[in-house]
This record gives C-alpha cells, sequence and structure tokens, in this order.
C-alpha cells in the first residue's frame, strides 16, 4: 500500500491542503496585529482617554473592568467583565488594587451608609435610638415604617445607587464616578477626576437641608416658576418640577467662585474609616479652618493630593494649613516663607488672598464668645415648614433599594416654604447656632379607603450650616429683638411692665393640626422647648437665656454699632454701668 | 530522469511541504515573541535624574533639556553597563568599558558609544519604539 | 498492508505532530505567569491559536487512535506469534500519554488547570502507594514548574525511549506525518477547544481531561483513592503484561472494564 500511487496522492494532497490553510491563516493574521496593553483597544478604539491619572495606554481596560484582556472575540472578551468597577461591591476589587485605603474609608462613610437619615427617621417614627446603615436594611425582612420611608423615598441618593435607574440626566450613584466621574463631550467613557465640579454634588445635595441650592443662591419656593420666559416657566430647578427664587448666593461663591470641593477635605468626603452615626461627625472642615489657620509642613497625605490635582503648586518650604479637627491638611491653602497666604482654587489652580478673621470688638467680646460663625453670618436659612406624610400601606411605589414598585406608597406636602434669618438655638457643639425644621412630620397611614388607620406627630428642628454665609452679619436687632431668631416664630414681641409678650401670627387650631403652637415656634416665651431635636445636645434657648437676649436689647437701641465707644473696653463699661457711675444707669 | 521518474520522486518527497509549511507560522511566532518591542514608561516613574529600567535594560536621563534614552548594553560585548553615582560614568562590569553621560565612550575595549535610542512623548508617557 | 501498521503509523505520526506544534508553545509559556501567557499565546502572539489548536487536537486525536490501536491490536493477537508483539513498552507508552495529555490540560492552568493540579495533588497524598511521589509533582497553584518540566521534557523523553522499544526502532514515515497533520488541521477547522475559564469568573463547574471523567465520578461517589487510581489504571497493567496473562478471562475483565469505565464516566 505504501508504494501505490493513491496513497502518495493522498499524503501529497493533505500536505497542499495543509500549506493552504497555512497560508489561509497568514493573510488573516496579518490584519490583526496588536499593539495594545490589551486587545480591548481594537473593538473599543472610541475611547481616547479616560482621565490623566489612568491613561489606557498603561492601564488597558481589563486591569479596571476585569474581563479577558487578551480575547479578541466579544463573548470570550466580556466573560467576567464588569461594566462599572466604580461601584463599591466591585471598588473594592478593582479600584481596591491601588486605592484600597480610600475604598475601605468610602464604604463606611455617611454618603454610602446613609446611617444619619434612617437613625433620624428611626428615632422620629420609632422613638429608638439605632442606626443602621444602607447595607444593613437591604437584608431587613421586616418592613417598618422608618425603613419602607427610607426605601421609597430617601434611597435614591447615596453614592452606591445603581447609575442604570436613572433617566439620563438625573444619573446619580454609581460608587466612586458618582463623585469622581465627569462627563466629556465625544467621549463614551467617563472620567476620573479628583477635580470634582459642584454639579455632581448638586445631583443629590438640593433636597433637605437644600445646601446645594442655597450656596449658589437658589431657594426652593413654594412657586410657580414666575416670570414667565417666552411662554415657558422660569427659574427651574434642576431636574424639573422644582422652581426657585433667586436670593444672595454664599460669598464664598459670589467673590471667588469657591466649589464645593474647595473647602470640603478628603476625609470630610469619603469619611475617616469609623462608621459615623451623622454628617457632622464626619465633616472635617470648619470657618475657621482656614480664616483663622494652622499651618505645618505638608505630609505626605498633601503632597499625593496635590500632586492627584496637578493645577495647585505645592512647593518645598511651604507650609499648608491644617484642619481643627483631627488634624487633616487642607493642601490648597498655603503659607510661604515671607507669611503670605494664599488659598487656590482646586479646580483651576488659580490663588486668591486668604482674609482671616479680623480681631474687632464683634470677634472678640466674650458676651460673643458662644456664638458660632454661622449664626451671625448666614443671612438666610431655608426652611420648610410642616411635612405631612401620607402613606399608602397597599399601593405600590418604586423601591429605591430593590429597584422595583413594592407594597406601601408615601406622598409628601408642606404646609410652606420661608426664607428668613436663621432662627437660633444651642447647636451640637454648644455653640450657638442657626435651626430650622427637621423635619415636622404628620404622618397619616391608610390601609383602605380614606379612612386613616393611624395618625401621628413628630415635629424636630435640627441645626446646620446653610451655606448662605455673607461677609455682613445681621444686625443687632436681629438678634436682639426678633421673635423668629429666638425661636419663639413669627409675630410681634413687646416689653410690657417688664415682661416680655409675643403673640404669634400663626395659628395651628385654625389651620387644622393638631397642635397648639405655631409651626414655627421651637419654644415659647415661658421657655419651654415645643419641638423635638435629633441631637440629645441641642435645644432651643431657655427662659433665662431668651430674657437675657432681649434685654440686651434695650441697650441696643442706642448702643447700636461696634463703633460705639461701649465697645472698646466692654468689661470696663459693664463694670461702670453696674456701679451706676453711667448716664444709662440712672 | 524521465518523467514517470521525477513524478515518483516528487511524490516522495512532497509530503515533507505539510511540515514546511509550518516553519513560516513558527518563525513569525517566534519572531513576534522576541522581536523589537514597543515599551511605554509613564513619566512620574523617572523621578530621580538616571533611572535604570531592568526589564528593558535601559537607562533614562532626566535633564534640564528633557529626557535622554540609553541602551544598557555596552556596545562590545552587550553586557549590561552600571552607573556610578560618585563618578557619575557608565561602567562596564564585565570588560572594563566607560561611557560618560552622554554615552561618548572613554575608555576600554569597546569602540562604540552607548545606544542613544529615539523616543516620543505622549500623553505623559515616554514611548520607545 | 494491514490495518493495524496503518493505525500505528498513524498514532507515531500524531504524536510527532504534537511534537513539533508544542515547539513553539514551550517558548512562549512562562510557568510563573501561566495563565496570562497561555491567553497571550491564545490571542495575541501571531499563529499563537493555531499551533495551541493543532497541539490540542493532534494529541485529542493521539489518544482516540492509540486507544484504537489498543483494540486492532487486541482483535489480531490471536493471529500473531508471542513474541512478535511488545506489549510491555507499549504499556508504559500508553501511560505516558495518559499523563501528557493531563499535564498538558493542568499546563493552560485556567480555573480548570488549576483545580485538576490541585485533585491530583490531593490524590497522591490521599493515596497510600502515590504518596512517596508527590515530590516529582508537588506544586503550587500558581507555578507550574513541575508540571512544566514532566509535560515538556521527562514525559515525553520517557515516551521516545519506550515507543523505540516498542515500534521495534521503525521510523516514522512521511506520508503518514503529512496526513496526520492534515487530519488535525481539519479537525482543528472543524471543532472547537474547550473555553478557558479566567479567575475573575465564578465557575459553576469544573472538570478534569474528559478521560479522567469516570476516576472523578468515583471521587464523587467517596470511593477510595487507590481503588479509584487502580480501577482507572487497571488495563494499563493488563495491557503491560499481556503477554503471559493472555487468557479468555484477561479479555473477558478488559471488555468489561470498558464498560464499566464507560459507564461511570457518564453517571
Amino acid at each position: 500500500m505504501l508504494r501505490s500511487a493513491w496513497f502518495r496522492w493522498i499524503a501529497v494532497i493533505s500536505a497542499l491542503f495543509v500549506v493552504v490553510v497555512v497560508a489561509f491563516k497568514f493573510s488573516l493574521e496579518k490584519k490583526t496585529t496588536i499593539k495594545a496593553v490589551d486587545s480591548c483597544v481594537v473593538c473599543h478604539s472610541n475611547i481616547k482617554t479616560i482621565g490623566k491619572s489612568h491613561p489606557i495606554s498603561v492601564f488597558g481596560c481589563a486591569t479596571c473592568h476585569g474581563g479577558n484582556r487578551y480575547a479578541t472575540d466579544k463573548n470570550v472578551a466580556h466573560k467576567g467583565m464588569v461594566k462599572n468597577p466604580a461601584r463599591l461591591e466591585y471598588a473594592s476589587k478593582y479600584c481596591a488594587k491601588c486605592h484600597s485605603d480610600v475604598i475601605d474609608r468610602v464604604e463606611k462613610s455617611i454618603m454610602a451608609t446613609n446611617k444619619g437619615i434612617i437613625g433620624v427617621l428611626n428615632k422620629k417614627y420609632l422613638g429608638i435610638d439605632s442606626y443602621p446603615s444602607i447595607e444593613e436594611i437591604k437584608e431587613l425582612k421586616t418592613d417598618n415604617l422608618t425603613v419602607n420611608y427610607f426605601r421609597k423615598m430617601c434611597a435614591a441618593c447615596h453614592i452606591n445607587q445603581l447609575q442604570s435607574i436613572f433617566s439620563k440626566q438625573k444619573v446619580r450613584g454609581g460608587g466612586c464616578v458618582d463623585c469622581h466621574g465627569a462627563k466629556e463631550k465625544n467621549n463614551p467613557h467617563t472620567i476620573l477626576t479628583t477635580r470634582i465640579p459642584s454639579s455632581n454634588c448638586l445631583k443629590c445635595h438640593n433636597r433637605s437641608n437644600r445646601i446645594g441650592l442655597a450656596y449658589f443662591g437658589q431657594f426652593q419656593s413654594a412657586g410657580y416658576g414666575t416670570p414667565y420666559k417666552h411662554g415657558e416657566f422660569s427659574h427651574v430647578i434642576k431636574g424639573g418640577g422644582r422652581y426657585y427664587l433667586k436670593l444672595h448666593a454664599d460669598i464664598h461663591w459670589q467673590k471667588a467662585h469657591l466649589e464645593c470641593i474647595d473647602c470640603h477635605t478628603e476625609h470630610g468626603i469619603m469619611g475617616d474609616g469609623y462608621e459615623h452615626k451623622r454628617f457632622e461627625d464626619q465633616v472635617v472642615i470648619q470657618c475657621e479652618d482656614c480664616h483663622s489657620p494652622q499651618f505645618g509642613k505638608p505630609n505626605e497625605l498633601a503632597k499625593l493630593l496635590a500632586q492627584t490635582n496637578a493645577k495647585i503648586p505645592l512647593r518645598d518650604g511651604l507650609e499648608i494649613a491644617y484642619t481643627h479637627k483631627d488634624f487633616r491638611p487642607i493642601y490648597n491653602l498655603q503659607k510661604d516663607k515671607n507669611g503670605k497666604i494664599l488659598f487656590y482654587r482646586k479646580l483651576d489652580g488659580k490663588p486668591m488672598e486668604m482674609k482671616l478673621m479680623s480681631n474687632k470688638p464683634y470677634h472678640t467680646l466674650d458676651i460673643h464668645k458662644k456664638l458660632s460663625c454661622q449664626a451671625c453670618h448666614s443671612e438666610w436659612m431655608p426652611s420648610c415648614y410642616g411635612c405631612h406624610v401620607a402613606n399608602f400601606k397597599n399601593k405600590k411605589q418604586f423601591d429605591w433599594l430593590l429597584h422595583k414598585p413594592t407594597k406601601g406608597a408615601f406622598r409628601e406636602f408642606s404646609s410652606f416654604n420661608r426664607f428668613s434669618h436663621p432662627t437660633l438655638g444651642v447647636g451640637w457643639k454648644g455653640k450657638i447656632m442657626p435651626f430650622a425644621p427637621g423635619c415636622q412630620s404628620f404622618v397619616t397611614v391608610y390601609s383602605n379607603g380614606i379612612k386613616p388607620e393611624k395618625q401621628f406627630y413628630r415635629l424636630f428642628f435640627a441645626s446646620w450650616d446653610p451655606h448662605t454665609t455673607q461677609l455682613k452679619s445681621r444686625s443687632c436687632t436681629d438678634c436682639h429683638f426678633n421673635p423668629t431668631t429666638l425661636g419663639l416664630g413669627r409675630g410681634s414681641l413687646h416689653i410690657k411692665d417688664n415682661k416680655i409678650i409675643f403673640s404669634p401670627v400663626y395659628n395651628s387650631r385654625l389651620s387644622g393640626l393638631p397642635i397648639d403652637f405655631p409651626l414655627d415656634a421651637f419654644v415659647n416665651i415661658e421657655g419651654k422647648q415645643l419641638q423635638g431635636v435629633s441631637i440629645k445636645t441641642e435645644r432651643a434657648f431657655n427662659k433665662k437665656e431668651i430674657n437675657s437676649i432681649v434685654s440686651a436689647y434695650s441697650c441696643i437701641l442706642c448702643h447700636g454699632s461696634y463703633s460705639d465707644k461701649v465697645y472698646k473696653d466692654f468689661k470696663k463699661s459693664k463694670r461702670l454701668f453696674l456701679e451706676g457711675k453711667t448716664p444709662c444707669s440712672k | 530522469m524521465d518523467r514517470r521518474d521525477f513524478l515518483g520522486k516528487a511524490l516522495a518527497y512532497l509530503p515533507a511541504l505539510s511540515i514546511v509549511a509550518l516553519a513560516f507560522p513558527f518563525y513569525y511566532f517566534l519572531s513576534f515573541l522576541y522581536g523589537k518591542k514597543r515599551i511605554e514608561i509613564p513619566l512620574n516613574k523617572i523621578d530621580k535624574g538616571i533611572v535604570f529600567f531592568k526589564d528593558y535594560g535601559i537607562f533614562i536621563l532626566k535633564t534640564s533639556k528633557g529626557y535622554e534614552v540609553f541602551d544598557a548594553h555596552c556596545t562590545h560585548m552587550g553586557c549590561i553597563v552600571n552607573y556610578n553615582n560618585e563618578k557619575k560614568l557608565f561602567e562596564c562590569p564585565c570588560h572594563g568599558s566607560v561611557f560618560n553621560l552622554k554615552g561618548e565612550r572613554l575608555k576600554g575595549p569597546a569602540k562604540k558609544p552607548l545606544n542613544r535610542l529615539t523616543f516620543k512623548l505622549v500623553n505623559n508617557n515616554l514611548i520607545i519604539g | 498492508m494491514k490495518i493495524d501498521y496503518i493505525v500505528s503509523w498513524i498514532c507515531q505520526a500524531l504524536f510527532i505532530v504534537a511534537l513539533v506544534s508544542g515547539i513553539p508553545l514551550v517558548f512562549a509559556y512562562h510557568p510563573q505567569h501561566a495563565f496570562e501567557s497561555v491567553q497571550k499565546i491564545t490571542y495575541i502572539i501571531p499563529f499563537g491559536l493555531f499551533f495551541r489548536k493543532l497541539h490540542y487536537f493532534s494529541s485529542e486525536l493521539l489518544l482516540i487512535f492509540v486507544i484504537f490501536h489498543v483494540i486492532v491490536e487486541l482483535f489480531l493477537s490471536y493471529n500473531k506469534p508471542k513474541a512478535k508483539t511488545d506489549y510491555l513498552f507499549g504499556g508504559l507508552a500508553f501511560v505516558v500519554i495518559i499523563f501528557l495529555m493531563f499535564s498538558g490540560y493542568v499546563l493552560k492552568a485556567d480555573q480548570n488547570g488549576q483545580s485538576a493540579a490541585l485533585v491530583a495533588q490531593n490524590m497522591m497524598k490521599d493515596s497510600m502507594i502515590l504518596k512517596y511521589f508527590v515530590l516529582f509533582l508537588g506544586d503550587s497553584s500558581v507555578f507550574y514548574w513541575k508540571f512544566f518540566l514532566w509535560h515538556v521534557i521527562f514525559l515525553p523523553s520517557l515516551f521516545f525511549l519506550f515507543i523505540f522499544y516498542h515500534a521495534k526502532k521503525v521510523l516514522p514515515k512521511i506520508e503518514f506525518v503529512s496526513i496526520a497533520l492534515s487530519v488535525s488541521v481539519i479537525s482543528m477547522l472543524f471543532f472547537g477547544m474547550p473555553e478557558d475559564i479566567p479567575f475573575n469568573l465564578a465557575s459553576k463547574h469544573l472538570t478534569g481531561p474528559w478521560f479522567f471523567e469516570g476516576v472523578e465520578n468515583m471521587l464523587k461517589m467517596n470511593v477510595n483513592v487507590d481503588v479509584a487510581i487502580l480501577l482507572g489504571f487497571f488495563p494499563f497493567v493488563a495491557l503491560m503484561f499481556y503477554n503471559k496473562l493472555r487468557s479468555k478471562t484477561i479479555n473477558i475483565l478488559l471488555v468489561l472494564w470498558v464498560i464499566f469505565y464507560v459507564a461511570i464516566s457518564l453517571v
């Protein structure tokens, strides 16, 4: 057989066949030579950059997205791939290859856990002191009022929210990219950046205490989008359905165009590794950190941050500011050898001269040492009075954690919105802080039909920095003889026979509310606190404090300005007054 | 040799073509493995004045004018030269050739200066080849 | 010209194809970045996939043809004189092929390969006899140095030695090599290779090579490791000493074993 011709021909034909196949493969092979780090870019060639810190030429795609970096076949390459590796559950695997310390902190930070919101709701609705995180209530089967309300009304905003459930303009969530992602024209991929634009913060921070709106001078009105422009509503808040009035923006925005991240530090935003209960515990920055700063040599973190920012120079021999709380670096506030203090904007690196807190009498005076900066320098505070929550047990509403409609729907309506000089009270640090309703819930639970199953109300006030800082503080009268500021609510204040008399404007009973005091009254004239607070140490003014504040008004009538002589040496003036040696004491 | 004979011989040897055919893919396979590589180095890795990259066998010099890249292989017998930080010279440990920071030969058996590699800077990356 | 000659020549040729297609892979394979380098071979290096597939299909075909070869020889052995066939080295070579293919399976170093390596090592540790040999294969699941050495150097050398005696110094024929090559290329064009399972993917089911399916199923049933190994390798032992054992019983046992092994593989 070996010598027979047909066998030889078979051998030759098979040899030629191999030659043909090899030649064919050869012609295919020439077309697909890959010169990149991974073969993903063969198809995804439209993605040119994802930000300077993560060049595709070095990282490729698979380092972050997983999948098979060598495969050119779509199905094989995409196996095990993650579309958004920045979501926290993936970030601990992909981003954490380099940023492990940050990922650990972010997972425990307030914006990922939402502990504050859930905790305050717990306290209000159930009267218990418990601050679980989102991850913990996700597992919870028992749908009590707190959890249900949170799932339906609040859970849309947390950094690990699923991006795909939003329409394109309203995207929130997505883990790290919720803040660190920026969109660029003609680039399908999100740009990763540490120069975070404020619009990223505003995606969420335009509700509740509305810091994001107030800082830019927007007050959410109950209004109607007037005046109409070109036959349409004007003054529309991004996201639609709500309208604003234009008030004074924060001085930091008006004058210097500072973005959110110019003040808010890395640790304040991403946490320090502890699971804080409330944002107050996590936020690091305070007014005095910049306006009466403490300086030190830049530490490693400061150098790293300045390097990733890439716009702010951090030269040798400079000193940078450190926060008073926790001693965190503020690398964009720098003091050079001559003692010149410069503040750099993080987005564009533009330097500005820092104005320190002056030591004029109004700042140094002993009687005002209990005041926080916000108490005087906040011009207005958005206050939303009365939150009427209707809970329909049998109706369905979209659950933001399960991402599908589930039983138990909620509707909310307010009584009225006001902007005004903030009401004051004693804040959680023991200093006088601005207060506003937060929140005054009137809850009605319906199970079947229009007959309510249960009705109850919980009225709370809360303190925060309204982010409406102005250079000029409020006037003396504005605190010392203004019932709203004192916490009494709107109305008229008289002094009759050495007694303070207050008659309120708002009447809750006539408005159909089941309470005996006006909605805007934090405290009554007897010094009895009428509404609750969610932090134990916070409270309204007591009777003694109200009396002493109002009694100073009689002096302010004449000595209404700090340029007045009595303030030059106030101690001495007071002593002389008490000893009866001044014209007033007679 | 007549036609019949020739055909017979051809039939006997032609099957070897199949093995020969494999030689070309084999060659391309190996030449890809050991051929010239495109090297990309992020600029922030060049943190000192002179950095040696072991994986690629190159020195990168950061000067006031910019960057310079030298092949670390001695032009004599191809040993990897050492950088002497005190004398600011490249010294070959095998046969004692010495080069200065411009790559010029100062002494030793090597006859040519160190090979200077061309590169370009793209997106904060230094790309060679 | 008889069928037994053709089959044995094709077996020999297929081994040569497997050997030749394996040579380029050796250059590109890095035991310390095993999976990475396999992926690189598969997707990046020109003709990498070609050689890998060729290597895979020629060796699979080799195993199939060797089984065929054994069956044919056993059927024809009645007509042959005793001394003419060499069973000892043939059996040994068969075992070497099994090990070669198994180590090749491990060397692809994906999740399947890794688990196969781990299972093999732990089987050896559990076994009464084989635990003394674990040193030769003991390797971490990340580095594949020892498997690489066995697959590339020791086992092929052993195979050459055994097949040299077994084939009575008959040299391979270029015609058969050409045919074997084209058969491998054809199967390469028509059949797919099992996909690699990367490590970032949670895999529900990992398997060993198909010829170990029976042994694996025995392990699933908690059969003693030594028994499973013995049952798995019974025919090889029987073949090695077939000249002395040749009888009706052993033939029946072999047939029974085939039925048993096919059955347990399909359970």
